[in-house]
């Protein structure tokens, strides 16, 4: 049950990103606008359901604070708002060689902390496939 | 033919060469399987010798972790080459661009239908398989369908004892995608593909990337008829529908520049417009 309310949730929250999309661009907005209010919607969801989380307390809160709380957390999050501004084109820069360099910078040192942490790409099976 | 062909024929068939997993009937266990592919190809088929991101990506939002290798792999990529591998390497992408080669009615998808893949991404991988515990777009998807899902049934029995509704629902989708990628351009890369919308993400600011010289633009539109996804190269030749295939090159408006050289031509472009109209 707790897994049909999730699921729910999450596609409402899709669709309200994609209808949000199609209508400005009916109401003939720019691409960057069009890109900033669906990713303001996706994004306030995700705060929505970490607060959420946070707020409820227990083990989840605790985990979800392990994750975030933590500094290797810093290359991904640099990473996500690079791609938020500048990969959707919310910010048009002249500087896109510095970007790239920060990027390659920021990218690394996640793949690094993924080498360090032995996550290989191994997915079990798990039944999906039927 | 053109080149990537090679490419992609070359790919699709590297990545899926343990043969043996069809006689054994198991999945191949080698150090490969480590490696994440960086193209649309089942973990399940039974040669394949990679990886699947996507389902990796899933796998960890279930467990609630961060995936820092799956996305610092991916993302080095994206930073490189935007994305190339989907123009040059995916196997997934090659059926497509085969099947639109079959002689029927062509259709064009609405443009309006492009974002839907980001909802994709952010959707089925990130946020349902995190709240849910279940692994939502490895459920549904073709490619696991085409190369796991039916290798095995029809090679395992015992695979073909525990098919549900779910396998129906699957083989219905990949129809659909079949059938549709014959009368319109790459339907799933454009509307559905998650790795897809990963990769674009990079496309503003990767190093190889296209440059559009629009004094030399006759607008003939001969660009977005080659075009495997469909792009009107002259409304923008770098946004995330681009995979990178380099097919519009052929045009001389079009060419490759990397993201120093393209930054120093606009500039000089730019003071170019500047001194014409101080003129
Ligand atoms: S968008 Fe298309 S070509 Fe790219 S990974 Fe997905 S299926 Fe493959
Ligand atoms: S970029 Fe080239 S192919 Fe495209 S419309 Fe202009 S001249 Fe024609
Ligand atoms: S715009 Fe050019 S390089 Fe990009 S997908 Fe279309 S033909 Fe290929």
């Amino acid at each position: 049950m707790e897994n049909v309310s999730g699921l729910l949730v999450g596609l409402i929250w899709l669709v309200a990103a994609v209808v949000a999309w199609q209508v400005m661009d009916r109401a003939g907005f720019s691409s960057r606008s069009k890109w900033a209010g669906f990713s303001l919607i996706l994004i306030a969801s995700i705060i929505y359901e970490c607060a959420a989380t946070l707020m409820a307390g227990g083990e989840e809160a605790e985990e979800l604070l392990d994750l975030i709380w933590d500094w290797n957390f810093v290359n991904i999050a640099a990473a996500a708002l690079i791609i938020l501004v500048v990969g959707t084109g919310i910010l048009r820069t002249k500087y896109k060689g510095v970007v790239w360099g920060i990027s390659i910078a920021v990218l690394w040192a996640a793949l690094h902390v993924g080498i360090g942490r032995h996550e290989w790409g191994e997915v079990f099976f798990n039944g999906t496939l039927l | 033919m053109r080149l990537r062909r090679y490419f992609q024929l070359g790919t699709s068939l590297g990545i899926n060469s343990w043969f043996e997993g069809f006689t054994s009937k198991s999945v191949c266990q080698l150090q490969t399987k480590s490696i994440c592919v960086p193209v649309l190809n089942c973990y399940a088929c039974p040669s394949a010798l990679g990886s699947c991101q996507i389902g990796t990506i899933q796998h960890f939002m279930v467990v609630h972790a961060i995936p820092y290798y799956v996305l610092g792999f991916l993302g080095l990529i994206g930073t490189m080459i935007g994305r190339m591998p989907c123009g040059t390497m995916c196997p997934f992408g090659f059926f497509q661009d085969v099947l639109y080669k079959v002689r029927s009615l062509k259709i064009r998808i609405p443009e309006f239908m492009r974002p839907f893949r980001y909802a994709v991404l952010v959707g089925l991988v990130i946020i349902l398989p995190w709240m849910t515990a279940e692994n939502w777009f490895s459920k549904l998807c073709p490619m696991g369908t085409l190369i796991g899902g039916l290798p095995w049934v029809t090679i395992s029995e015992d695979v073909r004892s525990m098919i549900r509704d779910l396998f129906w629902i699957k083989i219905s989708m990949l129809i659909f995608f079949v059938a549709s990628s014959v009368i319109s351009k790459r339907p799933f890369c454009q509307i559905i593909c998650p790795l897809g919308a990963f990769f674009g993400l990079f496309n503003r600011f990767s190093l190889i990337r296209l440059k559009w010289v629009p004094e030399k633009c006759t607008h003939c539109r001969k660009c977005q008829e080659i075009c495997p996804m469909d792009i009107k190269v002259w409304e923008g030749e770098n946004t995330g529908n681009c995979i990178r295939c380099l097919d519009c090159t052929d045009c001389e408006a079009i060419s490759v520049c990397t993201v120093f050289t393209g930054a120093r031509l606009a500039a000089e472009r730019r003071e170019q417009e500047i001194s014409t109209e101080l003129l």
